[in-house]
């Protein structure tokens, strides 16, 4: 499996749903962010993350949700709370202050932004990249917005060996990769340049692949494989998108 | 009335001409075979007719302008399969069989087509055990032969092959090989290569691309084949050790050498969670030696390249170059005294001209001025790139690239010199520059370490072999 993707093979009723079904549930959890009170949203992050555990994918899950939510929350936290002078700031050890109002903000925004990763989580570790192209293809979505999603993803890898494969390179050149830090700086034309051409080469080849095999041929494309869509998968994305509307009007205009 | 009529095709890159009012005819289910040497105009050739560059008013399929016709057209009557297996991918596919399918996907046929189509390019391919994996996780061979699935699952008329075995090891080659034999009269088949004796092989129209025109060769006039048997005389003259990966090894190889620019002592590797790689190796290189390290893919020649030049530190045992201990120096340091030409010369071109990528490694050494200026004039001498010194690297032929990297490392004088698979890809010119490099090293004293799978470039060159798939 290509290390940028993150999919954790379960079995579960979520891994079976339809891609675009679980993509609407994400939009309608992200405008539910904006309506619910702060301590409805943490509550809401509990749910989606017991969710993760019921469904077999807990310890995925929480892994990544702990290494990117939570550096987030807590830098968010002390922003607010330390460093930004809000009207009820009180002194608290030398140059810093507490504010309960910069408390609340770091609660409201961070629940949101943890809502938000949790969810998205739960998306791509339930979800093979190559099932939500099928559901992309299936629904006529536009080929190059699928390619824009799968190709980063198949990508990674080849180009973090391609950045080693040029520093073993130039290091054998006789460049010095470690040491002091002006020695560091003067390596990265050596170690950029090539890494750069050489994608810029192979994009214009590959762009020259994609079209000899009828790449944008028409307007949409088929699948081999096409996602199964339960009978009522495509009521409940229809509902999904209309809540996440009138929770964004509510948001906005009440 | 011919499949491909090619009319007064021209092509230039800057002030060099490349084609020249090229003229072409070929009929349906022939196998035309294009011989050229590096840098003759194969490549754009391929690409002209593959509609990949040009605006495609001088090339006719089927009666009609390639310019006048859809991009499903051209997909549905054409397939290119290049050098670089790994840039023919989509990047848009998650496995074999997506691969295969995303070509038809595109064309909007129906499921069961596009399904029997797959199924039959699988198996024409052997890849129906791989169909699950991820295209990028394949070896070069897996990748070729998944590209030219992909290719034939468009069922294409015309299949152009551009050096499509040039980068593989043997074994994957005479996989491709056999493969691109079965299709001989179903397909018309375009190849273009620097080797005469692998177009022996597919039979057919044989023209040579020459000053930017093609001429009828007769076959008569083609070199003669290789004479295996001299081959193996050769090698098996040559002082050949082997080594077992899972059992000490009491190698005595240039044992009499004293003292060895290059010292392998008791060596063991094994990279994390797998088994051991090499185990209890022991040899010598002494001055003016070539060593060639031959074994099958994963036997481990990269790796003991990479220990050689400290990229990788030896688990147990140690190496010494010129009595230095490499666990002791780092890499740049040890660049000194070994030269290393990697298989992929833009992965360290990066200056804007040849002369100033040839300064490069002395630069870094602290190489006084004058000293730098006379080894870079030396060695763009030698590797016949005097005339394009001022020229961006990444304008060069891939062969002249491979030289460029050759100079680089001629410049920093190195007492070792470590040629991973340099010979590969180019063509009898280019590979006897390259012999002439060797052999003028080998009287100056460098000792050489090569990896090669070409047993003729290693029975003409080596002084001694270390084969290290004995297991």
């Amino acid at each position: 499996m290509a290390s940028g993707v993150l999919y954790s093979p379960v079995e579960s009723w979520l891994h079976r749903a339809n891609p675009l079904t679980k993509l609407c549930g994400l939009v309608w959890i992200v405008s539910l962010t904006f309506v619910l009170p702060p301590a409805w949203v943490w509550g809401l992050v509990g749910l989606i993350l017991l969710m993760a555990l019921a469904l077999g994918m807990g310890r995925a899950v929480l892994q990544r949700f702990a290494a990117t939510a939570l550096p987030f929350v807590a830098s968010i936290s002390i922003v607010q709370a330390l460093f930004i002078v809000h009207p009820d700031a009180r002194p608290l050890i030398g140059p810093l202050s507490i504010s309960d109002i910069g408390l609340a903000h770091a609660v409201s925004i961070g629940g949101r932004v943890a809502a938000i990763i949790a969810a998205s989580l739960v998306l791509v570790t339930s979800t093979h990249p190559s099932v939500l192209l099928r559901a992309f293809d299936a629904a006529g979505w536009p080929p190059a917005l699928a390619f824009l999603f799968a190709s980063p993803l198949l990508m990674i890898e080849t180009f973090g060996n391609r950045a080693k494969a040029i520093r073993d390179a130039q290091a054998t050149r006789g460049l010095r990769l470690k040491g002091r830090f002006l020695s560091r700086v003067k390596s990265i034309p050596a170690l950029v340049a090539p890494l750069v051409t050489t994608a810029l080469i192979e994009a214009d080849e590959r762009a020259h692949v994609l079209a000899g095999r009828g790449f944008r041929a028409h307007a949409r494309r088929t699948t081999l494989e096409p996602v199964v869509d339960a009978p009522f998968e495509r009521p409940l994305r229809i509902v999904l998108l209309a809540l996440a509307i009138l929770q964004i009007a509510v948001r906005l205009w009440l | 009335m011919a499949l491909i009529e090619i009319r007064g095709l021209s092509a230039a890159f800057g002030n060099t001409t490349v084609l020249d009012q090229l003229d072409l005819s070929v009929e349906a289910g022939t196998t035309l075979a294009i011989l050229g040497g590096n840098g003759s105009g194969k490549t754009t050739l391929a690409r002209h007719l593959s509609g990949w560059s040009g605006d495609g008013d001088a090339v006719r399929i089927d009666g009609k302008p390639l310019a006048g016709r859809s991009i499903a057209e051209r997909a549905s009557l054409i397939q290119y399969v290049g050098q670089v297996p790994s840039r023919h991918l989509s990047g848009r596919a998650f496995s074999v069989r997506d691969e295969i399918a995303f070509g038809p996907e595109n064309l909007l046929l129906p499921r069961g087509e596009i399904a029997r189509r797959v199924e039959a390019a699988l198996e024409r391919t052997g890849l129906t055990g791989l169909a699950a994996r991820d295209p990028f996780t394949l070896s070069g061979g897996e990748q070729q032969r998944l590209v030219l699935a992909a290719a034939l699952a468009m069922e294409p008329e015309i299949l152009v092959l551009d050096e499509p075995v040039s980068n593989l090891d043997p074994e994957a080659r005479g996989e491709v090989l056999d493969i691109l034999a079965e299709l001989v009269g179903r397909v018309t088949l375009v190849w273009l290569d620097t080797s005469p004796e692998l177009l022996r092989q597919l039979g057919g129209r044989l023209l040579r691309l020459e000053e930017g025109r093609l001429h009828e060769v007769d076959p008569l006039e083609l070199p003669p084949k290789t004479d295996i048997a001299a081959t193996e005389a050769k090698l098996s003259a040559l002082p050949t050790f082997r080594a077992a990966a899972y059992e000490p090894v009491p190698v005595a190889l240039g044992a009499a050498a004293s003292p060895p620019v290059l010292a392998v002592e008791r060596l063991s590797f094994l990279y994390a969670g797998a088994a051991p790689l090499l185990t209890d190796l022991s040899f010598r290189v002494g001055a003016g030696e070539i060593l060639a390290l031959i074994g099958p893919n994963g036997a481990g020649k990269s790796t003991l390249l990479r220990l050689i030049n400290g990229l990788l530190k030896p688990r147990a045992g140690r190496i010494e170059i010129a009595g230095r201990d490499t666990r002791k120096l780092r890499v740049d340091e040890l660049a000194q005294h070994v030269g290393t030409v990697f298989q992929e010369p833009e992965y360290q071109i990066f200056e804007p001209t040849v002369r100033r990528e040839v300064e490069f490694g002395p630069r870094q050494l602290g190489v006084a001025k004058a000293v730098i200026e006379s080894r870079r004039d030396a060695a763009l001498t030698r590797t016949g790139l005097v005339v394009e010194a001022d020229r961006h690297p990444l304008d060069l032929t891939h062969a002249q690239q491979r030289f460029v990297a050759i100079a680089s490392v001629l410049a920093n004088a190195p007492k070792l010199l470590l040629l991973d698979e340099a010979q590969r890809g180019l063509d009898a010119v280019h590979t006897e520059r390259l012999e002439a490099i060797l052999a003028a090293e080998r009287a100056a004293g460098t000792a050489t370490v090569i990896i090669s799978h070409d047993l003729d470039f290693v029975a003409r060159n080596a002084t001694a072999i270390l084969d290290l798939g004995a297991r």
